[in-house]
């Protein structure tokens, strides 16, 4: 059997996927996701390729592949991992798990909105740092996030966002996280990366421009706030060193670009400016964050503030001294990386509440309706629910106390069945993302304060920003032991800091002075480099906490 | 009270002006709490500070080198009670004695020959004996003078177990630039022996009949100018031995007499074995044993790599294919990262198969299989050229090379990369498994 | 000028743990105030037990080394159990039931049940049963022998986090005592102790196993995560006070150290006097970190822990020479 493959030939197979029917030709050897990438098959690969997430679950209709790399058989079939499965001949597939496409979605919620009024941490005045030719000039702001992607239009001589836009991040299917897309960026796909990026935000810029009946080439300036793995990729950089030890960056900051260098709209001269990173893995977003919640102006006391993204940021200080750093959550807070997960979005349960006396479960639905599935805020509601009401125990696996009713069990393990027609349930692996996830937040929490010496006590503000569409259920969120368990009124919630700050700085230079000042005091934190990390992370992969007082004030 | 970062960081300039070479003062600051940097990198910090940090840095437990050259060793220094607290950072000397009232010269010659390149590698360790502890023969200075000079000879450390002052003394004459360490028998006046260190700057071990008067003589020897010292407590049994060295480390950390800030030394009888254990685990700083053979010397050894191991940076191991069992050019070989525990748990779990291997440990600078990957020390151009570096792919006819579960990824990059027809086989995730992997992948593919 | 050497208080203690009941003679283990050993400031009103292990099956991979004190009684659990308590002293037995294992034979639970019959027939001292390790086959075995000898206060080794509630309900059931086991990791040992305690487990029935890393071979890393989850206990954690378990044997007696001979490695001495030594020196630190209950596998190694506990714990020993 293995003689067989030893003879290495250069042959070339051709490779079908079902139900599309697209098809391509490729050298024996390549793996069937890889195949599919070249395809432009949208299979999910949360993993990026590491045979972790299972989504690339596909069954093989038609062909040979390796024996040992078949998981299970079903009705003479074959099922397999696709990043596990390299092509040994002609073969027709069929992808098992849905996959998430990229959905370009426009949102109404800060139309109309003016964002120095809303947003301006200190009194700003309107003042863009962008010429203005027209009253109908324009200008955008966009956050780059792992997962998700927002970017608000907004009239640069009134400061009134006029177009709003969200989407997932189409670079979700080389992997979920930053490491995944630095690894294919360094196997030769940084063109497609960056091209996959710019295109979605183009298509995002039309659409928002339609959508206010403007034109696109109205627009005379951009601010881009990201990551600074996802600014890397926008700008077609390559972002290798970011991942190495310690961290090497090709750059911090970049000079702005030319808007038709991305292919973005914008007469001649429109250029796009990049919120500057402090390290590797805190970046512009982060900074643009700590901006937008007035950290150099804080006059007293401490703010902590909190990024829920799928790159979960935390930072601390005050007007003269800030501590940042980045830690890996995962997706699940933005809808993403559970099995019925999606986003903030019509259909999706964002709360729930158990009745413990009739052993009943009470869900809250965006726009009413039929659940279409859960988003971040509803995965953190039910699982708060559940802890409460005993029906998952302390590592989120179902109890006994779990009634009959909501009971289910499949292939992929138990879950709390939500709705009876279609599908949408909570298996125990979702749980264990998001405990995953709240771990890695809190302990980067608890991290940064620790080596301050800053008790939760000493916090004078709790600043959470994440894209949970309206709200967060801030007791849930410390029910849970994601944040520290304050004073309701020390918590402010900000829907998206990043994006936030990038639209006052597209508005005001007072604010970009202030950002490029205050970048000098950040300092940059590497969690992986604290040795105490990971044991306050495991520490922290319990509910509410293995050790419950940590979450106290 | 050690001081927090952000209580430093408030004292400190705040011009973030990175003379220091961080980027921050805060960071700065960090790096003072944790004691890693110097103030003085700060050119503008007031002097206050230095006033305010200056006077928590003294170290608790003095350092004391005994020899000279390559083979010197330095003992002490240590600041906690429990590694886990920050580290143990020097391991026990283990020095071997001598007693030449039972030897002829030219026995003790070979011996010494024989123990001077004793050197067994382990986990990136070299283990050797780390001194020799000379007894005073009965009747002869010349005698004394001229053995302690042949361990100098031979590069190693030196410690003059004396009997009587005029013994030592004609031994410190001769070999005086090695700083050899003078231990008085117990019971002895100390005094002629506190003025011999004293003049020669010599280190000296003090002894006592019990703690009190441990710490009161050194602290006499003090004022007659030894500044070297070892303690050596009363330890019938090992219970005692044990109350003791654990007393001395809890008063010198807390600091509680000025006589307790000293390296501790340890004589043990042949057949202790259980006493050096403790020494070992619990703080004693050079352990003279006698006549210890092979089977104790390793466990010791290994025992004291694993104590004094830096809780936060684990041991590496040297990059090679290691054999498990006699593998021939059709066994299979196997890759995983030079992180010793993953090393040792692979391979032990690897023997256990009774499947005869190899085992190739690439170099991944010490971390695990999953955390290398994420750094790109694991990817499969790198894992390529260490397999090729080492020699692992000429041993093997079937090209197949087995990988880590957790790293499954880099299959088809480590495939391309080592061409030639090789193929990579994704192995289970926990080692615990690799039983039934072999039975059940491993062995039917080769047979089928 | 005399040191005022005040002995150190702390606000816990450890849990104090029966192992054994109905025709057992029980042995009660933990309750200690105070650092591992440290007699000279603390007390102890139990010591550390010890035990041996023996096996259901003729050990397949057991070297000679260990095969010979136990020679005509492998496989024959009751006579080998016998042997350990009246002639070696051990403390109490670890029955390992290794041939319940789908890899070893898959002896059937009602098969592992006579065995531990058999054994608890022959001996008086508590039982550990270890079961085939984690998966449904343990739950299987553990929870039958559990049932049929209930009453008897066996020690179960072991319920992981992943997978406690079978074993749990059958320890609260039949009056048994279980092992949480963590892989070497603080958080865990207290995350699988909560998790026990709120299916109702008083941890008076809890051992903790810190899982072993043997001599060389990570040892490092029990023996600080031990000396961590005494300090905790000792500064008032209710929920990492159980006192613990360490099965030394099946560590050490696998690792290159000890299987190879003096003939291929001069340098490193006898070899079967080099085995014991490593059994000695890991049981030892072990001890020293913590262990309270310390399973052997070579009779002459338990006889010289046990030599030096002895002299430790003997009535009227050194308390304190000042
Ligand atoms: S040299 Fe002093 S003032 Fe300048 S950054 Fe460093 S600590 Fe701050
Ligand atoms: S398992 Fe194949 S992409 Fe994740």
């Amino acid at each position: 059997m293995i003689s067989k493959h030893t003879v290495l030939t250069a042959q070339k197979h051709r490779i079908i996927f079902s139900p599309s029917g697209r098809s391509i030709v490729v050298t024996e050897g390549t793996s069937i996701l890889e195949a599919a990438r070249l395809a432009s098959e949208p299979l999910p690969a949360e993993c990026g390729g590491r045979g972790a997430c299972g989504k690339c679950l596909a069954l093989v209709l038609e062909g040979d592949v390796p024996e040992y790399r078949v998981i299970h058989r079903k009705e003479g079939l074959s099922e397999i991992l696709a990043c596990q499965t390299t092509v040994r001949g002609p073969l027709t597939v069929h992808a098992l798990v849905e996959s998430e496409l990229p959905k370009l979605i426009s949102c109404d919620q800060s139309i109309g909105m003016a964002p120095l009024e809303a947003w301006a941490p200190w009194p700003l005045k309107l003042d863009p740092p962008a010429h203005i030719n027209s009253s109908e000039d324009l200008g955008v702001a966009v956050d780059i996030g792992t997962t998700t992607v927002r970017l608000l239009l907004i009239r640069l001589v009134d400061g009134v966002i006029v177009g709003e836009a969200s989407a997932y991040n189409p670079q979700i299917s080389w992997g979920a996280d930053v490491i995944s897309r630095i690894i294919a960026a360094e196997k030769g796909r940084l063109d497609d990366l960056a091209e996959l990026i710019r295109r979605a935000i183009s298509a995002m810029i039309l659409e928002t421009t339609t959508q206010a009946t403007d034109d696109a080439d109205l627009i005379r300036a951009y601010v881009v706030a990201g990551n600074l793995t996802m600014i890397h990729l926008l700008l077609g950089i390559d972002p290798s060193g970011i991942r190495r030890v310690p961290s090497e960056p090709a750059a911090l900051a970049f000079e702005p670009v030319d808007a038709s260098s991305l292919g973005w709209p914008g007469r001649g001269g429109v250029m796009v400016h990049t919120i500057p990173a402090i390290g590797g893995w805190v970046g512009g977003d982060i900074v643009s964050g700590i901006l937008r919640i007035g950290l150099p102006r804080q006059s007293d006391g401490i703010s902590l503030y909190v990024d829920l993204g799928t790159n979960g940021e935390i930072a601390v200080g005050g007007a003269d001294f800030a501590m940042a750093c980045a830690c890996s959550a995962g997706p699940a807070f933005e809808g993403s990386g559970i099995r019925c997960g999606m986003r903030a979005d019509q259909g999706a349960i964002d709360g729930a509440v158990i009745d413990m006396e009739k052993g009943t479960l009470e869900l809250s639905i965006i726009s009413g309706g039929a659940a279409r599935g859960i988003c971040g805020s509803g995965l953190i509601s039910l699982a708060d629910a559940l802890f409460r009401a005993g029906w998952i125990d302390r590592i989120g696996h179902f109890t006994d106390k779990l009634p009959d009713p909501y009971r289910l069990d499949d292939k992929h393990g138990r879950a709390l069945r939500l709705s009876q027609k279609k599908k949408i349930a909570l298996w125990e692996r979702d749980l264990a993302g998001l405990i995953r996830a709240k771990a890695a937040i809190f302990s980067g929490i608890r991290t940064l304060l620790d080596s301050l010496g800053i008790g939760a006590g000493d916090i004078s503000r709790l600043v959470v920003s994440g894209n949970f569409g309206r709200f967060l259920n801030l007791p849930a969120a410390a029910g849970i032991g994601l944040l520290p368990d304050l004073p309701p009124e020390k918590y402010v919630y900000v829907d998206n800091g990043s994006l936030e700050g990038a639209a006052l700085a597209l508005l005001s230079k007072d604010f970009m002075l202030e950002l490029e000042s205050y970048l000098r005091k950040i300092t940059y934190m590497n969690l992986s480099e604290v040795p105490s990390y990971m044991d306050e992370f495991v520490s922290a992969s319990f509910l509410p906490h293995t050790y419950p007082e940590k979450l106290k004030g | 009270m050690a001081l927090t970062g952000l209580q430093i960081f408030k004292l400190l300039p705040g011009t973030n002006c990175r003379d220091c070479g961080y980027t921050t003062c805060l960071a700065f600051a960090m790096k003072l709490a944790a004691g890693q940097v110097s103030l003085d990198k700060c050119p503008t910090a007031s002097e206050d500070i230095k006033a305010t940090l200056g006077a928590a840095s003294a170290p608790p437990i003095r350092g004391v080198t005994i020899g000279k050259g390559e083979r010197a060793i330095t003992v002490g220094e240590e600041t906690v009670y429990f590694r886990h607290d920050k580290t143990f950072v020097r391991p026990t000397g283990l020095f071997r004695m001598i007693d030449p009232n039972r030897l002829s010269d030219g026995e003790i010659e070979k011996h010494l020959d024989d123990w001077a390149t004793i050197g067994i590698e382990r986990a990136g360790e070299l283990f050797r004996v780390d001194g020799i502890a000379m007894i005073e023969p009965a009747g002869s200075r010349e005698r004394y003078a001229r053995l302690a000079e042949a361990i100098s000879r031979r590069g190693m450390p030196v410690a003059l177990m004396a009997s009587t002052i005029d013994g030592v003394r004609s031994a410190v004459e001769k070999i005086k630039d090695q700083r050899p360490l003078i231990v008085p028998s117990p019971g002895v006046d100390q005094s002629p022996f506190v003025a011999l260190a004293a003049e020669f700057k010599l280190p000296l071990v003090i002894t006592g009949k019990d703690l009190d008067d441990v710490a009161a003589t050194a602290v006499d020897a003090a004022k007659h100018g030894v500044t070297d010292m070892l303690l050596e407590p009363p330890a019938k049994d090992a219970r005692e031995l044990h109350q003791n060295l654990s007393r001395l480390r809890r008063g010198a950390l807390d600091r509680i007499h000025p006589g307790l800030g000293y390296p501790i030394f340890l004589r043990v009888a042949a057949g202790e074995f259980d006493k050096v254990v403790i020494g070992i685990t619990k703080f004693a700083s050079l352990v003279a044993m006698e006549n210890a053979a092979g089977e104790a010397w390793l466990p010791y050894w290994t025992l004291r790599q694993n104590i004094y191991t830096d809780p936060q940076k684990p041991l590496q191991i040297d990059p090679s294919v290691h054999s498990i069992g006699e593998p021939d050019e059709n066994a299979p070989l196997l890759v995983t990262t030079n992180f010793s525990l993953t090393y040792f748990i692979v391979s032990t779990e690897l023997d256990g198969t009774g499947v005869p291997s190899r085992l190739a440990v690439v170099d991944a600078e010490g971390m695990s299989v999953l955390t290398a990957w994420s750094a790109g020390k694991f990817s499969g151009e790198k894992v390529a050229k260490e397999l090729r570096r080492l020699g692992a792919t000429e041993h093997v006819k079937h090209k197949t090379v087995i990988i880590p579960g957790y790293v499954s990824v880099i299959s088809g990059e480590l495939e391309d990369a080592l061409g030639d027809g090789w193929r990579v086989l994704t192995g289970p995730q926990e080692a615990s498994d690799l039983n039934a992997f072999f039975r059940d992948v491993w062995q039917p593919m080769m047979n089928g | 000028m005399s040191l005022k050497l005040q002995p150190k208080k702390w606000p816990g203690k450890i849990r104090e743990v029966t192992l054994g009941a109905g025709n057992r003679q029980p042995r009660t283990v933990g309750g200690g105030n105070g650092l591992p050993l440290h007699t000279f400031e603390a007390d102890f009103p139990h010591r550390p037990v010890l035990a041996l292990e023996v096996t259901d099956i003729n050990p397949p991979r057991w070297l000679d080394i260990v095969r010979e004190p136990w020679e005509g009684l492998l496989g024959k659990p009751a006579d080998a159990a016998r042997k350990a308590a009246e002639q070696y002293g051990a403390d109490l037995i670890m029955l390992n039931l290794m041939g319940t294992h789908p890899d070893r034979g898959g002896r059937s639970p009602d098969q592992a049940a006579i065995d531990v019959e058999a054994v608890l027939d022959a001996v008086r001292v508590p039982l550990i049963v270890k079961g085939p390790g984690a998966g449904a086959k343990q739950n299987d075995v553990l929870a039958r022998v559990a049932e049929k000898y209930h009453g008897e206060g066996l020690v179960l080794h072991s319920a992981c986090q992943e997978d406690y509630k079978t074993l749990a309900a059958v320890t609260v059931a039949y009056g048994h005592v279980l092992v949480s086991e963590s892989p070497i990791d603080l958080n865990i040992a207290k995350q699988v102790d909560i998790l026990l305690s709120d299916v109702n487990i008083n941890l008076d029935r809890v051992l903790i196993d810190p899982l072993t890393g043997g001599l060389g071979y990570g040892l490092e890393y029990t023996y600080s995560v031990m000396e961590r989850i005494r300090l905790a206990a000792l500064g008032g954690d209710q929920m990492l006070n159980s006192p613990m378990i360490c099965l030394v044997g099946e560590e050490v007696w696998k690792v290159k150290e000890v299987k190879v001979s003096e003939r291929q490695e001069p340098r490193w001495g006898d070899q079967e006097t080099r085995g014991i030594n490593w059994e000695v020196a890991t049981a030892w630190s072990l001890i020293e970190a913590g262990a309270e209950v310390v399973v052997l596998r070579h009779p002459d190694s338990l006889a010289r822990v046990r030599k030096i506990l002895d002299a430790w714990f003997a009535e009227g020993a050194s308390n304190n020479t000042r």
